[in-house]
């Protein structure tokens, strides 16, 4: 195995990036202390020496040839909200932050695509689709994560069940590769077979193969009207066994989650709320499942609400409550945008496992995980997408040692990924691999998929200084 | 190329470890396996397998890593761009023997299919079966990895998107025999690079693919077509990005016109609706109550009559479903039919140039005395176009497709369109890649092709050139 060599940043090296991206370079002190983390601590903090706060394509270019031409390890970081430690630099180097590239630079109604630089927030682009009448459907939980680095995970979030998922979305894009090339992958097509598709190669790819400088993104018409209904249910199994029904009956929710009781009434006292209902008809609720619907007109919906109503209770739901107005609407689901901040809240020390399994699998998969809370000594949280089998399972615990808490979790990790792959499903639905996950991921993948991988890489990376220990590339410490 | 020729010891292998009945070499191989559909290249494998199972697909790629055999997987063979054709001979791996639909999960939504099953088929299972697979090209005894390996569009991409949008989940074997399971019953995925969706559209260079997982949606209950007649071909282009522009979106936007309407009268022996006007727009809606399908064509026939349109035909009855549809079936087979030989073009541009890029071809056609019949997916910018041979002797021929592809793939390139929409690159449109592509990316498809295969014995000169 070939093993590869990295320089320290010298002097030099700074002159030369601070000509190539003038008045956008910060060095040492300068560079704030949230640089050397994401939002999952836990995968190993390290400090960039560089940082440059890119504005141009040409300029991550320029920077990007320097640092080939000296071997120095190269990470691009957006707004730093990954949960896999994606963005952090673990040799140290030079970091490219996309933050200030974060232009909306035109819609295109015609073709219906939008064009933006990477750093614009998911929050400010649905924003600004609405007000021209349209939507970017992939809705991840993460509303201030930066597009591009949504769509170098492929982040999924709420809406993927009937909208898909970013990569669905994505037409087009200018990518720096890691020699300081500048291509464009895709077109403002609908259809392409035109060799392999680099475009999906990078996404999801978690800056491994290229830095992405600009985007064309698909957008659709918005629809004219949404509504939201939450159904409460004794257990989570009949909330599970609701959704493969509501496919059947020719009811396509935009979005259909699932919350189990504990974590809502955390979520709530987190928020000072109360808005889901915890005991009906003399039944203690155990789980909710928050489905959203769209349609053209208010009639429709009705008629929509009205079938998922027949569907739900015939499946055993107690009841169902129908947010028909926009304050209801925002507060059944500002519950759901909480949930993982009201986790972090009361949590001190916290890992995550992102797994996807088919719809089916949902209950099995999140009682195996639970019955390992005991022999672990943490607590475990969860929630997720039932319609798309993503599922968002947390090891939590306040009073263990880190040492022991790290130690527990990898152990856990290895049975509920391997229950997963049992069950047909995959380690990441949307958070990625990151450095946090890489280890599993050799695991499930196996060591085929694993060489193709790099193997990919090193074509686009032949130094290997992008991203250096992500993904599928170790670094030997 | 430097590969081992097949002898007498490959053959015995093949004899020994394979049903006989499933193994054709020599004089027993049919002049078909020589050439996919166009035909623009020929060249017999040396040995023809019939596979039945992703182990005997491991098996023949582990023989033929071992003992450096190109090898080439072909399905139904209705390729158009040459992929499927083995260019250096040795192995040809026929799938269409894999052709089990191997379950249908009505929960999770999803069929698991054989790569060898036809696209007729499994539309018409999945719908009897109350549910839909919405890709639709049109070429529908296509095998389902056919469509997979080209990433095919077809008809219904406006709403539905291509065939890209609904594989789940791979087996594939590799080059060297080793079987890799790529995504899965899932709908996310964000767990390493995107191996499956690097595979669909690779044209079989990267690996074989032995099952297929699909995502399937509920059948529309009620589908309804408009038929509109246009003046002239720009016109009725024009309407279709003011279509979308008004956020109607049909499930089929078709563009036809008269010259290829009446080839397929002919070659059917059916009448068409109506045959008075150039031009003609073929819009298909589909929903879930014939209250919403009327409402949305209703306002969009309102747009097509504001914009010009002559005139609207409903496509209610089943009489005139089946002469307009059959109609549009059969294009190519009726272009083909009245040349003696053709090449064709499937360029893909973005939607609102449609227009301007058929009435370039329709110029091109009078500058070079030559015909160029197309038709399309108006709605979603792909071209079908198709270079007619009619009189013309081998050297002018030749000469005059070069220029005539010039051209048209010159244009859509500054239109900032691509080389295929859905048909692929294969061995015959490669140049033309690169030309849009340039080395460092052509550069960057080849070191992809060689971690999959570094002996470069699959599919061997298709697509990229190692």
């Amino acid at each position: 195995m070939s093993s590869y060599q990295y320089n320290q940043v010298t002097p030099e090296i700074i002159e030369a990036i601070k000509a190539a991206a003038p008045g956008h370079v910060l060095v040492g002190d300068q560079i704030n202390e949230d640089y050397s983390h994401d939002e999952m601590s836990i995968y190993g903090k390290a400090m960039p020496d560089v940082l440059i706060e890119a504005t141009t394509t040409e300029e991550v270019a320029a920077v990007m040839k320097i640092c080939n031409d000296n071997k120095i390890p190269v990470t691009p970081s957006g707004a730093r909200t990954a949960l896999t430690g994606g963005p952090v630099s673990l040799l140290g180097g030079v970091m490219i932050s996309t933050t200030k590239m974060n232009k909306i630079l035109g819609y295109d109604k015609e073709n219906f695509v939008v064009t933006i630089q990477p750093g614009v927030l998911l929050n400010d682009l649905a924003e600004d689709c609405l007000k021209q009448g349209l939507m970017y459907p992939p809705d991840p939980g993460e509303k201030f994560a930066t597009v591009g680095g949504n769509v170098s995970t492929n982040a999924g979030g709420m809406r993927a069940v009937k909208y898909g998922t970013t990569r669905d979305y994505v037409r087009a894009m200018t990518v720096v590769l890691p020699t300081g090339e500048i291509v464009h992958e895709g077109a403002t097509v609908s259809k392409t077979s035109s060799g392999y598709s680099l475009l999906n190669l990078m996404i999801g790819s978690e800056g491994t193969l290229g830095i992405i400088t600009e985007m064309t993104l698909k957008v659709i018409a918005n629809p004219k009207a949404t509504i939201s209904m939450i159904v409460p249910y004794e257990k989570l199994d009949d909330a599970i066994a609701t959704v493969p029904k509501f496919f059947l009956n020719h009811l396509s929710p935009q979005a259909l989650e699932f919350m189990e009781r504990d974590v809502v009434d955390d979520t709530e006292k987190f928020l000072g709320k109360n808005v889901y209902p915890k005991q009906m008809e003399g039944t203690e609720v155990g789980a909710y499942v928050l489905a959203t619907f769209d349609g053209n007109s208010e009639d429709e919906l009705m008629d929509i609400v009205e079938k998922a109503s027949e569907v739900v209770l015939e499946a055993g739901a107690i009841d169902v409550l129908v947010a028909d107005t926009p304050q209801l609407m925002r507060d059944a689901w500002a519950v759901r945008s909480a949930l993982l901040e009201a986790i972090e809240a009361n949590t001190t020390l916290l890992d995550e496992c992102d797994v996807v399994v088919p719809v089916t699998k949902i209950p099995e998969f999140l009682t195996y995980a639970k019955s390992l809370e005991k022999e672990h000594g943490f607590t475990i949280k969860s929630f997720g997408h039932a319609g798309d089998g993503n599922l968002h399972v947390y090891t939590c615990s306040n009073d263990m040692e880190e040492a022991e808490f790290n130690k527990q979790v990898e152990d856990f990790m290895k049975k509920v990924y391997a229950k997963a792959t049992e069950e047909g499903g995959l380690i990441s639905g949307e958070h990625g691999i990151g450095c946090g996950k890489m280890e599993y991921l050799k695991d499930f993948v196996g060591p085929v998929n694993m060489r193709i991988m790099k193997g990919i890489k090193e074509v686009f990376d032949p130094n290997m200084i992008l991203n250096p220990g992500k993904v599928c590339y170790e670094i030997q410490k | 190329m430097d590969y081992k020729k097949f002898d007498e010891q490959d053959l015995n292998f093949f004899l020994e470890n394979f049903d006989r009945k499933r193994v054709f070499y020599g004089k027993e191989i049919r002049e078909d396996y020589s050439h996919d559909e166009m035909g623009t290249i020929a060249h017999y494998p040396d040995i023809l397998i019939q596979v039945v199972s992703t182990e005997e697909v491991s098996k023949v790629m582990k023989y033929a890593y071992d003992h450096h055999l190109p090898t080439v997987v072909r399905g139904s063979g209705t390729g158009l761009v040459g992929a499927c054709v083995p260019v250096f001979g040795g192995i040809m791996i026929e799938t269409t023997l894999m052709n089990h639909i191997l379950e249908l999960d009505t929960d999770n939504l999803t069929v698991t299919v054989e790569p060898g099953v036809l696209l007729m088929e499994l539309s018409k299972y999945v719908e009897d079966n109350d549910l839909f697979y919405p890709p639709d090209p049109g070429e529908k005894s296509a095998t389902i990895a056919g469509n997979i390996s080209t990433n095919a569009g077809g008809m219904r991409a406006v709403k539905y998107g291509v065939t890209r949008d609904y594989v789940r989940g791979l087996t594939v074997v590799m080059p060297d025999g080793q079987v890799l399971e790529l995504g899965g019953k899932i709908v996310k995925n964000s767990s390493g690079y995107g191996l499956k969706d690097l595979v669909i559209g690779s044209e079989g260079t990267l690996c074989v693919i032995t099952k297929a997982i699909l995502k399937l949606v509920p059948l529309p209950q009620k589908t309804i077509s408009l038929l509109v007649p246009f003046d002239s071909f720009s016109e009725a282009a024009a309407v279709v990005p003011k279509i979308i522009k008004a956020k109607h979106i049909p499930t089929a936007m078709e563009f036809m016109e008269r010259g290829t309407i009446l080839f397929a009268e002919e070659f059917l022996g059916k009448k068409f609706p109506d045959t008075n006007s150039a031009a003609y727009i073929l819009l298909t809606f589909d929903g879930n109550s014939k209250e919403q399908v009327e409402a949305e064509y209703d306002s969009v026939a309102h747009l097509c009559l504001n914009e010009g349109a002559k005139d609207v035909f409903i496509v209610d009855t089943d009489e005139r479903k089946d002469s307009v549809w059959s109609a549009r079936g059969a294009f190519l087979e009726a272009i083909k039919a009245s040349t003696p030989e053709m090449d064709e073009c499937d360029v893909v541009v973005p939607r609102n140039r449609v227009a301007d890029y058929i009435d370039f071809s329709h110029d091109l056609e009078k500058k070079m005395g030559i015909r160029i019949p197309s038709f399309g997916h108006a709605g979603d910018g792909n071209l079908h176009l198709y270079i007619c041979r009619d009189k013309m002797d081998d050297v002018t021929w030749k000469r005059t497709l070069k220029e005539a592809f010039d051209q048209l793939y010159g244009k859509a390139f500054e239109f900032d369109g691509c080389v295929s929409g859905e048909h692929g690159i294969g061995y015959a449109k490669r140049n033309y890649l690169e030309e849009d592509y340039g080395d460092y990316t052509m550069n960057l498809m080849v070191g992809i092709k060689k971690a999959f295969d570094p002996n470069n014995i699959l599919n061997p000169q298709k697509v990229c050139e190692c």
